[in-house]
């Protein structure tokens, strides 16, 4: 009987556990908005720095020194190719942003606009004009517009921000969940804008990015492990038939 | 250069492919993933395929090594192309979304915002986290061993018969 009311007990906790995770897991993909190159870049990243020396540390049957090194070899090229990756996609990123707030990709004439900042000054200037009118809009809107002014816009604060609009006139209403809806698609607009450009740098400089990768790599190695520079233009090519084997058994090769 | 890169976005921003691109991109999710997985790979098989060049154009690499670095190289980048998009297209497919989602997400409630949200976030992240991690980095390296094996053997039997 005790051991019933045990199990019973571990049975209903452990329900519980996996119903917890479930909702959170939930909220947690609920709460995902922007993904685009970061994310690639992020899961390149950590393909190459950890999953890969992982499975050289458990799998591989060479000796231990030859393992190490090509476990310490991926996570070196792996935060090479980030420091150079970052730097793109933001910078890249910051520079179209400003170019887009400042109206310079916007063609005159189309209404389909890249400039967040103006359609985030239509949006904000038409909610403070119908809080004037409405004493709960008020207090609310200049906590959100704060929230908005922090974080961005993100799909949390557009559901407050839309649930703020309810019990305002339908006119109201209307009205400011069309200026929302703008500014939220210029937003995503600009921001696969972004992605595909830096997406586009990307390739156009890998040349160059390989080419600083294989300079940079071996003097890091031999930093690390006291590991001598291998001659110019020997850094991959000069490999051995055996060794291009294992080297892409392990997806040790770089450009 | 600030100018002309400038004008060259602006170019491309207003370009009729862009707006359609952009415009799908925010309204179907499945259209996204597919979008990222592509320039994953796409930035994987040009890597490939400037290394192949790279080979090629090398003039300190012996000829018979050459061309079998450079055949590794291409087998490797086609590869590395086919699994990550079969796996990636395989795990973003409705029915393969809908089950897990449908599991995953039963406290949110089915057919809910929240669940509708959650399913979007979930099926483009476990679908680059399955092409660009798994496939990727375990599966690929599991397929492109063996075909080295078999490449360097033939490689062997005709460096043996000349």
């Amino acid at each position: 009987m005790r051991i019933n009311k045990q199990n019973n007990l571990n049975f209903s906790s452990n329900a519980s556990l996996i119903k917890n995770f479930k909702r959170a897991a939930g909220e947690g993909f609920a709460k995902i908005d922007d993904i685009g190159e970061g994310v690639n870049i992020t899961l390149d990243f950590l393909g190459k720095a950890v999953l890969v020396p992982a499975t050289i540390m458990l799998v591989s049957k060479e000796e231990k020194e030859k393992k190490e090194y090509s476990a310490l070899k991926n996570p070196v090229a792996a935060t090479l190719q980030l420091l150079m990756e970052v730097p793109i996609l933001m910078y890249g990123s910051k520079l179209i942003e400003k170019l887009a707030n400042k109206g310079k990709l916007d063609k005159e004439g189309s209404n389909f606009s890249y400039n967040e900042k103006a359609a985030k000054e239509g949006f904000t200037t038409a909610l403070q004009e119908a809080a004037k009118k409405d004493e709960t809009l008020k207090t609310k809107s200049v906590e959100l517009i704060e929230r908005l002014n922090k974080k961005g816009l993100n799909s949390n604060l557009k559901d407050a921000f839309q649930d703020s609009f309810e019990k305002l006139p339908e006119e109201t209403s209307k009205a400011l969940k069309k200026s929302l809806e703008n500014y939220d698609t210029t937003h995503k607009r600009l921001y696969h804008l972004q992605n595909r450009v830096c997406f586009v740098a990307a390739i156009v400089l890998t040349p160059l990015l390989c080419a600083a990768e294989d300079f940079l790599f071996p003097k890091v190695m031999k930093l690390l492990k006291g590991e001598k520079t291998p001659p110019k233009g020997q850094s991959r090519v000069q490999i051995s038939l055996q060794n291009f084997k294992s080297q892409v058994a392990k997806g040790d090769l770089k450009c | 250069m600030l100018k002309i890169a400038e004008q060259n976005i602006k170019n491309l921003a207003n370009s009729t492919f862009a707006k359609k691109h952009i415009t799908k991109c925010i309204e179907n999710p499945k259209f996204l993933t597919a979008t990222l997985l592509a320039t994953s790979v796409s930035k994987d098989v040009f890597a490939y395929a400037l290394r192949v060049h790279n080979t090629v154009k090398n003039k300190e690499i012996p000829e018979d090594k050459k061309s079998f670095v450079a055949k590794m190289d291409a087998i490797t980048g086609v590869t590395t192309a086919v699994v990550q998009l079969s796996t990636g297209f395989m795990l973003a497919s409705d029915k393969v979304q809908k089950n897990i989602c449908k599991h995953l997400f039963s406290e949110l409630g089915e057919g809910t915002k929240k669940f509708k949200q959650a399913s979007k976030g979930f099926s483009v992240v476990s679908t680059l986290v399955g092409a660009t991690l798994f496939a990727k980095r375990i599966i690929v390296p599991l397929i492109s061993s063996p075909i080295a094996s078999y490449l360097e053997h033939k490689h062997n039997q005709k460096g043996n018969s000349n």
